[in-house]
């Protein structure tokens, strides 16, 4: 109930910070009481997120977090009361007689509300997606651990300069709640995505089921659902780059000067969302152009929309340009920092049909309808949207508003394609126009069909899709609610539950539960798991190996009799190891166990002789812990062993296999 | 588009993106069910 609370208490604050803005800037109502509403939760949390810069570096704790909550409370009651005001109520009262009215509209609110509500529940489960135990978590819990908002250098992991609306929010939490809370607020996000579908197929001019059936698609995504149970951040920038689309369709409808500074503030937020926020703005790029020749007199309002975003993103680049001298450190480090280490070059290559112009018309079916084969996995579930979304075409004059949403999907697809790494879940961001213009053209295709027989025909079609797709939402919710309901418990939830190589949750609690205070361990886990302390851990590097990795791709060489000594001196009380990962990289999906080799590792192959033979204090199928003061008595007694030159691993590239998203 | 060609690409394009999927992942499928049908199963009892 704290997480529900933490989360609940997180949405009133947003609505409450952000609606005295969105109300200044929607002067002239361009907006819907439900477009309002959208645009200050997102405006709210950016505002979160920025209080949490502010302070967070200076001091992290339930005292300082607990003030800036109270803080934040109290600025947002007024702007609450006003954003729940008699014009919300009002909406929401109009909306549910229209329920009432269309028995149609209510199954779809009720799928709506079922799927949306099970999917947020879910974020009740302990965590257990891999980026999310990589580092959405993990460096917000150091940062606790520290006290202080930090820059974790040893850990030579580049996401920690990534940019970080979400992960304050999880710092937030982590304060005040528990990962949990984070992980629904979260969910809130898409919840406002889904909004944000529906508010883009009702500016589209279709009904109000029409619109339903747009959130649902939404939700009822296999990466939305996924997601909404974690702290991964695409979902999340999906809400922004809706609330986007529909500023800019307001916007063109009436071009006005403060609707554009909102708009610039909303697509600079979601850049902080993620850096994919970047290329959607640049994905407008398009039909800001086609807008402003149309009408070049737009020319300073979008300049102002330009400087919105600039102010929104500059915080976060600042600090990046201090720390590594790239705003966008690490991305476009060639850029920026011709003599250092490059990032994600090559993360262009490692998935799809390839890069010519066949591929770049073929992906859409191929991602779509055989993502095993090419893809990072079944990343969207039914391919519902490849089947209905293009049914538009059949009534141009239906969809003629919708240009907007398909330059912005269609630029942002040409971006993913040949820019980006071509995870299916990076287009996740653009999931909204998707989904509205899969609703519309499901009602375009429904309209097309004149006779009942060929109605019932497209009737059981949608059935199919939508009974294959209940089987991926079904599935999350099989496998998370119990443990986030409280009818099992964490551990037997990690224990059972499939997942790429497990969360280390037995070993990494081991090591938290035994470890006093001032004491240290050694961990060579890929990821260095959420549930392992983080603070006292040196992770694949030692204490003071600092930041190699800002400058070339391979670390500095270690000695064995340089790594016993300073094994030594750290006086490591655990070690804990990766023993084997799972591997679902292939068309079924069917889970490989590989046995790990640590005289790969830079470290481990120093570690692996003094492992041979010794029992561990506690293992899972994919981890163990050692006593450290053992292990060094065995690396002591095996001091002039000198292991063979390997080729080490390189081990930042981990989180982009394709192996990563759902299978 | 001529109106007669309208209702058929209406129902011809869905049913054969399902098909094909259907077709093209009839294994992972058939593995899923394998892997977390037992598991689901034990779940409930």
């Amino acid at each position: 109930m704290e997480s529900l609370g933490f989360a609940f208490a997180v949405l009133l604050v947003a609505l409450g910070l952000g609606w005295p803005v969105v109300a200044r800037l929607d002067g002239a109502g361009a907006l819907g009481p439900g477009e309002r509403l959208l645009a200050s939760f997102l405006v709210g949390a950016f505002a979160i997120y920025l209080a949490v810069f502010a302070v967070g570096p200076f001091r992290l704790d339930s005292l300082s977090m607990g003030a800036l909550a109270a803080v934040l409370a109290a600025v947002a009651a007024p702007g609450l009361m006003r954003a729940l005001g008699p014009a919300t109520r009002a909406a929401l009262a109009a909306e549910v007689r229209a329920a009432r009215a269309d028995p149609v509209a209510r199954l779809l609110w009720a799928a709506v509300l079922a799927i949306g509500l099970a999917s947020l529940l879910q974020g009740l489960a302990p965590p257990n997606t891999f980026d999310s135990l990589n580092y959405h978590l993990p460096f917000p819990r150091l940062d606790v651990e520290e006290g202080r908002i930090g820059v974790p250098w040893d850990r030579a992991m580049k996401y920690a300069f990534f940019p970080a609306l979400m992960g304050n929010l999880t710092r937030l939490a982590l304060v005040l709640a528990d990962a949990r809370a984070a992980q629904v607020v979260h969910g809130l996000f898409a919840l406002a995505a889904a909004g944000g579908t529906a508010a883009l197929v009702l500016r589209l001019g279709f009904a109000r089921r029409v619109a339903l059936l747009g959130a649902l698609l939404f939700l009822a995504n296999r990466t939305v659902v996924w997601q909404m149970g974690s702290v991964e951040v695409d979902t999340p920038l999906a809400a922004f780059v809706a609330c986007e689309l529909v500023l800019y369709m307001a916007w063109r409808a009436r071009p006005d000067a403060a609707t554009m500074v909102l708009f610039g503030l909303i697509a600079g937020a979601g850049a902080m969302a993620k850096y994919h926020g970047y290329a959607l703005v640049l994905a407008f790029l398009p039909v800001i152009l086609c807008d402003l020749a149309k009408s070049p007199r737009v020319l300073p309002q979008l300049l102002l929309g330009l400087g919105a975003a600039t102010l929104a993103v500059a915080p976060h680049s600042v600090r990046n340009i201090v720390l590594t001298g790239n705003p966008v450190f690490p991305l476009f480090n060639r850029l920026f920092n011709p003599s250092e280490a490059v990032f994600f070059e090559d993360a262009a290559a490692d998935l799809g049909l390839g890069n010519g112009l066949a591929a770049l018309l073929a992906t859409p079916w191929a991602a779509s309808v055989l993502p095993m084969r090419h893809f990072d996995g079944m990343a969207f579930g039914a391919p519902y949207l490849i089947a209905f979304a293009p049914l538009t075409l059949l009534a141009p004059s239906r969809v003629r508003g919708a240009l907007p949403l398909v330059a912005v999907v269609g630029a942002y697809y040409a971006e993913w394609f040949w820019l980006l790494s071509q995870q299916v879940r990076f287009l996740v961001p653009v999931l909204a126009p998707l989904a509205a213009l899969a609703a519309a053209g499901l009602a375009v295709g429904w309209e097309a069909l004149g006779s009942r027989s060929l109605r019932l025909s497209y009737a059981g079609i949608g059935l199919a899709f939508a009974l294959i797709q209940a089987m991926f939402v079904g599935s999350y919710a099989l496998l998370r609610l119990p443990v986030a309901l409280g009818l099992t418990t964490p551990a037997a939830y990690h224990a059972r539950t499939p997942t790429m190589t497990g969360a280390f949750f037995a070993t990494c609690s081991y090591v938290a539960a035994r470890l006093e205070p001032g004491e240290r361990y050694l961990s060579l886990l890929i990821p260095h798991s959420y549930y392992c302390p983080q603070a006292p851990a040196s992770v694949h590097y030692l204490r003071g190996e600092g930041d190699w990795w800002l400058y070339r791709a391979e670390p500095p060489a270690m000695g064995r009799d340089e790594f016993v000594r300073r094994f030594a001196e750290e006086d490591f009380r655990f070690v804990i190891v990766e023993t084997a990962r799972e591997n679902r990289s292939n068309e079924t999906a069917r889970p490989e166990t590989v046995t790990v080799d640590l005289s790969r590792h830079r470290l481990g192959r120093h570690l692996a002789p003094a492992l041979r033979g010794l029992a561990p204090l506690a293992a899972d199928p994919f981890s163990a812990v050692y006593d450290g003061r053992e292990v060094l008595r065995r690396l002591r007694e095996g001091a002039g062993a000198r292991p063979r030159p390997v080729v080490l691993p390189r081990l930042a590239s981990r989180t982009y296999g394709p192996a990563h998203a759902p299978q | 588009m001529r109106a007669r060609l309208k209702p058929l690409i209406a129902i011809l394009w869905p049913a054969a993106v399902l098909i094909a999927y259907l077709a093209y992942n009839l294994a992972y499928f058939e593995e899923k069910i394998a892997t977390f049908g037992p598991f689901f199963l034990g779940l409930l009892s």
